[in-house]
């Protein structure tokens, strides 16, 4: 079990910044997603834990302890790759051995390792055959296998669930949630997919150019986003948001938080608008609203508008949010707060 | 800087250290020292004997009668050799460039020539063209045609050369042309049916262009190739008759212990040569390169 | 319509087998040759095939000099080039594919440049280094010139470049060294390449007489393609039953391993002609 810390690091890439004068601790024994859009650097920074893209400036720390100077293998973490990156001329078994074998762990218990790992991942049957007659979500499973069998402290993965298809990404989401409950290990995911963070993650991370925009758990980047980024990068669809026409001040709110009616509202922000178009998802409807010259789209658990019609659209005040002009959400502490409220009613 | 780091920077080095030495000792050292040896009157019994002599060497090349003869000599090969191999593998080529069993057998069959040594076919091809025994003349009167004297006379030495040349290396280009062939989209000949292209339309519009850098590397690698021809001169003919036969790297050989030092600057003017094939080859993989 | 189309694939299947026969008849006419007496051999028109096959030939042919000699030493040279060949080869394609050091472009471009330079070039220079160093007498010089095999290291580069970089990192999360990598990783990813350079070198230097004739002048480092082509002055130019009976034992062995790998024969050379 390990704790990791990035201090003030950089990484270039032929001269060109990738991640700037990053700081990040991350706790033991806590599942962090890193997550953001591609090329943001999520990945960087894994690879910066394990060894393979050390950085250019700063340092990593593994339980307080500089690693820079660490070889991978030695680092006490092991990593599921997006590809899995199988040795493909060895068999199933061997695959899960090498790391053993050149950690210099003895025969008898390179077996027994293997063979309670396999088990507990379900490729007991499959030990002796090669990687490429197995399926997608079975070389999935010697990845993570010949990960686990090694003890990390540390376990790393990129997007190792991309690969697979919908209905084996969703299993494999509660199997992970369920390994990481009973290993009790860090874990390190890298994902740019919100819905992966959202529902495996103690702490998410949230990147976007080498910087990290929030670092909370889910409830928190959900309720209270630090900026307009994380808002509409967290939820589908993402945040509407719009020129509140004060001061350069924007308003936002999630497509879950209106609500339609055929009748007006009582709330500030209340506007009547026209369907464009309605998406049935099964136990939810999205619609598309316009209003003026924008739109806005609207969520709603029943199936009651049709296109063309004429609706009500209106939030409630504590489900809106303000950004200022810098994009960084205002508190509700803020003194302009309740003017930016009674703006809404003039919108 | 610690044991490790250093380590990681000589690596690279101390990995590819065995072949760069090898190629250092044993390509790139030997042409600077073959350089040297041109300038030289070079005594092989006596080195402190050997005298420099600046040019002379080359002087004397170009001045020399024989050195020219083996210098056209091996330009006739070199085009005779080129241009038959060409003309023939496309053929054949674009004849078996279905993938079919039996074409696949036939290739197999012509290439087995070029996987046996040189030796082995001059041997054999001697005996074929022998004037009075061999089946070559056999088969000749059979079809009521003139026979020919072959290797042993001066007019038919170089031709017949051609010809074992060409023989044993038909079976290599058909495959490398083959392979080309087979690697233009089938899509394409469908456009052209459906556009109502001749069959000589679409060969010399669509399959031509398309395999024109085969052809060029083929073009260039046969050239480099046949200005090197060696094997079958010395085993066949010996440079006869009457020095009809005798090329650059034979008359290279024929003074390679009598006098070094002037088979040395036969060999620089025959390095110039290929370098400016060599050149022209890059420049076309360079052109592949960038296509892709 | 359809007999007119039966007509043109009787044709096409006629001038395939005489395309065949031409290049494949002047073996089958070795062979014969071979196993013919002298008198058949004078005869004209020729002899097709033999009354009784004269086995002995072989023997006569086999004794005529010391050929077991020349065929231990065709052994030795060219098993021992393929395998320090293989040898060098391997690290330095590695080296070349994945790692980045300072001069890596020139002395990639000297690999290169030495694939272009034919011995016929360097033979004279490289006879007298060997003289020098005293290994005339020894099968050296007919060794170390191939040791670096520049089309086997460019080919070998190309392959280890379309490995995954992901694996590599993997291996090296798994604690394994750059040694271990190389061997237990890349080199079995990469058997095919390793078996078309083996199999062409294999071939090149079976059948080499340029390089052997140059650099030898004692039967005791002869390889056999050299003891073969001396049957005309030991055994007399016309004596073609006994030249063609030891012309068959050097084509034997080639022909017998075109026959179990003529596929990776034929990919290597063609390998080696487009790359």
């Amino acid at each position: 079990m390990a704790s990791i810390e990035f201090v003030n690091v950089t990484k270039e890439f032929d001269k060109k910044e990738i991640i700037k004068d990053l700081n990040l601790k991350i706790e033991d024994g806590t599942f962090t997603v890193l997550v953001g859009p591609s090329g943001c650097g999520k990945t960087t920074l894994l690879r910066m834990i394990a060894g393979i893209g050390p950085q250019t400036s700063g340092a990593v720390l593994i339980d307080g302890k500089d690693v820079t100077d660490i070889a991978p293998g030695k680092r006490g973490v092991a990593m599921v790759f997006q590809n899995y990156a199988i040795y493909p001329t060895m068999s199933v078994r061997e695959n899960i051995e090498f790391g053993l074998k050149n950690n210099k762990v003895k025969k008898a218990e390179r077996t027994e390792l293997v063979e309670s790992i396999s088990a507990a991942v379900g490729l007991t049957d499959f030990l002796d055959r090669k990687p490429s007659t197995l399926s997608g979500g079975q070389r999935q499973r010697i990845a993570l296998a010949r990960a686990m069998v090694k003890k990390p402290s540390v376990f790393l993965m990129d997007e190792p669930l991309s690969n697979l298809d919908a209905k084996l990404r969703a299993q494999m989401r509660i199997d992970l949630i369920e390994l990481h409950k009973k290993l009790g290990t860090t874990f390190v995911y890298v994902t740019h997919d919100q819905v992966e963070a959202m529902s495996m993650a103690d702490t998410i991370v949230l990147m976007n150019q080498g910087l990290i925009q929030q670092e909370a758990p889910p409830e928190t980047i959900y309720h209270e986003p630090s900026n307009i980024f994380v808002a509409q990068f967290i939820g589908v669809p993402p945040m509407n948001i719009d020129e509140l026409g004060v001061g350069g001040v924007k308003f936002g709110f999630r497509p879950e938080s209106a609500i339609g009616s055929t009748e007006a509202g009582t709330t500030p922000f209340s506007i009547r608008g026209e369907v464009v178009t309605r998406e049935m998802l099964g136990s939810e409807t999205l619609y598309k609203i316009n209003y003026k010259d924008t739109s806005f789209m609207i969520k709603s658990l029943e199936d009651r508008f049709t296109v063309n019609q004429q609706v009500y659209v209106s939030v409630p005040t504590e489900k809106m949010y303000f950004f200022g002009e810098d994009g960084n959400r205002i508190p509700t502490s803020h003194p302009s707060y309740s003017s930016y409220i009674e703006a809404l009613r003039s919108y | 800087m610690s044991r490790g780091k250093l380590w990681e920077k000589l690596r690279p080095y101390v990995m590819i250290g065995p072949a760069m030495i090898g190629i250092g000792l044993f390509v790139i050292y030997p042409l600077f020292y073959l350089i040297y040896l041109s300038l030289f009157k070079f005594n092989l019994m006596n080195r402190n004997m050997s005298k420099f002599v600046g040019l002379d060497n080359y002087i004397q090349i170009l001045g020399r009668q024989d050195f020219y003869k083996s210098l056209t000599n091996t330009v006739v090969y070199t085009a005779g050799v080129v241009i038959l191999t060409l003309a023939l593998s496309l053929l054949i080529a674009v004849w078996l460039s279905k993938r079919t069993r039996v074409n696949a057998i036939v290739q197999a069959g012509i290439f087995t020539p070029h996987i046996i040594s040189i030796v082995s076919v001059s041997l054999i091809w001697l005996w074929m063209m022998e004037p009075s025994l061999g089946f070559l003349n056999y088969i000749l009167k059979g079809l009521g045609l003139p026979t020919s004297q072959w290797l042993q006379s001066s007019k038919s030495a170089m031709m017949s050369i051609i010809i074992v040349s060409v023989w044993q290396a038909i079976g290599y280009y058909t495959l490398i042309l083959v392979a080309a062939l087979q690697g233009v989209s089938p899509t394409i000949y469908e456009a052209a049916a459906l556009d109502n292209a001749s069959k000589v339309k679409v060969f010399r519009k669509i399959t031509l262009p398309l395999i024109s850098p085969q052809l060029f590397f083929i073009l260039i690698i046969m050239t480099i190739g046949s200005f090197k021809v060696f094997d079958t001169v010395k085993i066949m003919t010996g440079g006869g008759p009457n020095n009809a036969t005798n090329t650059l790297v034979y008359y290279i050989y024929s003074y390679r212990t009598t006098n070094i030092g002037y088979a040395a600057a036969a060999g620089v003017v025959l390095m110039i040569i290929i370098g400016i094939l060599t050149i022209i080859y890059f420049r076309l993989m360079a052109k592949k390169v960038h296509y892709q | 319509m359809k007999k007119h189309n039966n007509i043109w694939l009787t044709v096409d299947t006629v001038l395939k087998v005489v395309i065949l026969l031409a290049f494949i008849f002047p073996f089958l006419w070795m062979i014969s040759t071979s196993l013919q007496t002298l008198e058949e051999t004078m005869k004209f028109p020729p002899t097709i095939l033999p009354e009784v096959p004269q086995w002995l030939n072989f023997v006569d042919a086999m004794t005529s000099g010391p050929f077991a000699t020349y065929a231990r030493n065709s052994l030795i040279v060219t098993i021992s080039v393929i395998i320090i060949q293989l040898l060098v080869m391997i690290p330095a394609a590695y080296a070349f594919a994945k790692y980045e050091f300072f001069g890596k472009n020139v002395l990639f471009a000297l690999v290169l440049i030495a694939f272009m330079i034919p011995g016929q070039l360097t033979f004279i220079p490289i006879y007298l280094m060997m003289a020098d160093w005293g290994l005339i007498k020894t099968l050296l010089p007919q060794i170390l010139p191939f040791m670096s095999n520049a089309f086997g290291i460019f080919l070998l580069r190309q392959y280890f470049m379309q490995i995954p970089e992901e694996i590599i990192e993997a291996a090296r999360l798994d604690n394994a060294n750059e040694f271990k990598i190389m061997w237990k990783i890349m080199v079995p990813m990469s058997k095919p390449a390793l078996a078309t350079v083996a199999l062409f070198s294999f071939v090149s230097h079976w059948n080499d007489y340029f390089w052997p004739l140059v650099m030898t002048d004692s039967n005791e480092v002869r390889p056999l393609t050299l003891g073969i082509s001396m049957l005309r002055e030991t055994e007399g130019i016309s004596n073609w039953h006994i030249i063609m009976a030891g012309n068959v034992v050097l084509v034997v062995p080639i022909l017998i391993v075109y026959l179990f790998c003529s596929k990776q024969i034929v990919r290597a050379f063609v390998y080696s002609g487009i790359k």
